[in-house]
């Protein structure tokens, strides 16, 4: 597959698994319940259960590789000197990678305790 | 407010006045590319805005919402972070997510998530089926009824608490 057409579909695929991941997730958090009473007892509840740390990393990786992909082309854009351009992607593959790791050692470190 | 909210606050802040900054760049960008032949000239002078006008201001608010939600998730993905290192200091920041000041901001970036969606899934749909132009317009007037509907229903269900 074409690369170009394999950034294309992975676009979209993230496309719709977000908007059923982040509006669900915006919806828990800020309507069923009221976002004052979803502290640590809220967060402890909710990550006993497997599906709620699925929903949460696939959340994450989804949301990285989508943000990841639109900016990587904003920069693509907007930075029309090749050395700014090599910088600008260098430093948002690092702010991904970081998020990531950060984002699943938690829920790694949650779910083994 | 304790060192730890302080540094949410100020980090939120900025990451605020950069997302400002970068949707006046976007805003003005469409603003200063004014279209370039007489007949897109004419037709932004007597008042109805081209169908390629159109597509470009929902293009660049698609960026610009969604430059938007990522600044955020940079900040979040750090605050629930916390919650692994210790529940108290997650407790701490998550304070400040039922402060006024904040739950107008998570209004604000519903709004921006509801656009991004909207229309993130109208440009899906174009993709996959043939539609006139006017269709594709018609549903970007779809998704922003959409968004305004649903974000200031969720809205009055976010402020209610402190407004009561």
């Amino acid at each position: 597959m074409q690369p170009r057409l394999a950034a294309f579909l992975v676009m979209r695929a993230t496309a719709l698994a977000l908007a059923v991941l982040v509006l669900g997730h915006f919806a828990v958090t800020h309507l069923v319940n009221d976002v004052a009473e979803t502290g640590s007892s809220f967060v402890a509840r909710r990550w006993s259960s497997a599906l709620w740390v699925a929903w949460d990393w696939a959340m994450l990786a989804a949301a990285l590789v989508h943000a990841g992909a639109g900016i990587w082309l904003l920069i693509d854009e907007q930075a029309r000197a090749s050395r700014v351009r090599r910088l600008l992607h260098g430093a948002l593959a690092a702010t991904v990678a970081v998020l990531f790791t950060v984002g699943t050692a938690a829920l790694a470190i949650v779910g083994a305790r | 407010m304790s060192a730890l909210q302080l540094a949410f606050a100020a980090a939120l802040s900025t990451l605020l006045a950069g997302v400002l900054a970068f949707t006046a760049f976007t805003v003005r960008v469409a603003l200063t590319d004014r279209p370039t032949t007489a007949r897109g000239r004419w037709i932004e002078r007597i008042g109805r805005a081209s169908d390629r006008d159109v597509q470009r201001w929902a293009f660049l608010a698609h960026r610009a919402t969604g430059v938007a939600v990522f600044a955020f998730l940079l900040l979040h993905v750090l605050d629930v972070a916390l919650y692994a290192i210790s529940p108290a200091r997650f407790d701490e920041v998550h304070e400040l997510y039922g402060t006024t000041p904040l739950r107008v901001f998570e209004c604000a970036l519903l709004f921006a998530i509801l656009f991004h969606t909207l229309n993130g899934l109208r440009l899906v749909l174009l993709d996959v089926v043939d539609v006139k132009t006017s269709t594709a317009r018609r549903l970007l007037h779809v998704a922003l009824a959409l968004t305004a509907v649903a974000g200031v229903a969720a809205s009055v269900v976010i402020m209610k608490p402190v407004l009561a």
